[in-house]
């Protein structure tokens, strides 16, 4: 009994010294033109999906997201503090944001594949080691449903009808005009 | 056994030949848009100008992104975009300015230079996995 103890106590000592030998050996291919391997990938993405879908699972809406209003109020907010990251239908992000990694992926995808609540609680809390922010204390709740809203309406439009969409709430825009640009001005 | 000797170089000849025979003939008829191109360039230009939140590509890893059409099997494609004959020159068009070709695609203009656009068609045209498979 001792004995295996003992074996064990070295075991946990050597694989110790192991991890502070690499954390100090400089050997990470830390640049963020380094791919990710597929296992890597493949797990930090279940591990996002997992924790978010777990975390948002008591939220609900506080009303009707198909709101037109609602969605368009979401459009000007999405403009100001998404769109440099997101890019929207027909507009590419802002140039540096593609050479982030993990790179920000346009939400259209996203919209089709997430519960709303889900993005309510991404935009909210942000995405640890991901450069996705945390909007808390930079939006309330009701602008971060708007956002919600315009987002879940993004499978339905196509570039043209963004487009279109952008003029009408510009002459329209709600709530979001106290707002103003976002975080960008 | 002494015919095993020579039966399995023989036979590793039979398939390795054939296989350099057609790598000599795709080099020889390397389009002249694409001579001089770098291929390793245009694999990362995929993932730096931000190709793969969009497009499946081969070769990169990613998750499984159908905002556009995959990028495997994109050489035997026939048409660039469903509308333009799939030559070097219309791919390095469409990578460089789609919104001048299909005003309202769903594809932005992302930004790219020509040069960087031609090394993307090179690498892309480099590879020879299909959506079903490997062979081209
Ligand atoms: C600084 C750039 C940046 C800004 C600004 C930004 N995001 Fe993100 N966002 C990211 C990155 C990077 C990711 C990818 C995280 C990952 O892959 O795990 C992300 C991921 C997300 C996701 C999850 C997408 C998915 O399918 O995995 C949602 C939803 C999202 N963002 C919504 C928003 C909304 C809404 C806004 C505006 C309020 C916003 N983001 C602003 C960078 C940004
Ligand atoms: C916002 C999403 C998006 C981004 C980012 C994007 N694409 Fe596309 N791409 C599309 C869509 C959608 C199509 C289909 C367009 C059509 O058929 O009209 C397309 C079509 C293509 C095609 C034609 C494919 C075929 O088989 O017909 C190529 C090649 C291509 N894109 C390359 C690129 C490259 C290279 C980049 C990066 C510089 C890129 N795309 C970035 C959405 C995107």
């Amino acid at each position: 009994m001792r004995k295996v103890f003992g074996a064990i106590a070295v075991f946990l000592v050597l694989s110790a010294l192991g991890v502070v030998a690499f954390l100090y050996s400089g050997m990470y291919p830390i640049g963020a033109t380094t791919q990710h391997s597929g296992i890597i990938y493949r797990a930090v993405d279940t591990l996002v999906r997992q924790a978010v879908m777990e975390s948002a699972k008591d939220i609900s809406p506080p009303g009707n997201l198909e709101d037109p209003d609602l969605r368009r109020a979401g459009l000007i907010l999405y403009r100001g503090w998404c769109l440099q990251c997101h890019g929207a239908p027909g507009v590419a992000p802002s140039p540096f944001a593609t050479g982030m990694n993990p790179p920000p992926p346009p939400l259209v995808q996203t919209a089709r594949e997430w519960q709303a609540k889900e993005v309510w609680w991404v935009i909210d809390n942000g995405i640890a080691m991901a450069g996705m922010p945390a909007f808390r204390f930079k939006l309330t709740d009701e602008e971060m449903w708007a956002i919600t809203a315009f987002v879940a309406s993004l499978p339905e439009l196509s570039p043209a009808a963004y487009a279109a969409m952008v003029k009408e709430a510009e002459a329209n825009p709600g709530f979001a005009a106290r707002r103003g640009k976002g975080g960008g001005s | 056994m002494r015919g095993l000797k020579f039966a399995v170089p023989a036979l590793a000849a039979m398939l390795v030949l054939p296989a350099c025979q057609e790598e000599e003939e795709a080099r020889s008829l390397e389009p002249p848009a694409l001579v001089g191109a770098d291929t390793e360039r245009g694999k990362l230009a995929l993932r730096l100008h931000g190709c793969t939140t969009c497009h499946v590509a081969p070769g990169v890893v990613g998750g499984n992104q159908r905002i556009g059409p995959t990028l495997v099997g994109f050489t035997s494609r026939r048409y660039v975009a469903g509308s333009l004959p799939n030559t070097p020159e219309n791919a390095i068009h469409w990578i460089v300015s789609p919104q001048a070709i299909t005003p309202d695609s769903a594809m932005p203009d992302m930004g790219v230079d020509y040069e960087t656009a031609r090394d993307i068609v090179a690498y892309l045209r480099s590879q020879t996995e299909t959506e079903w498979g490997s062979g081209s």
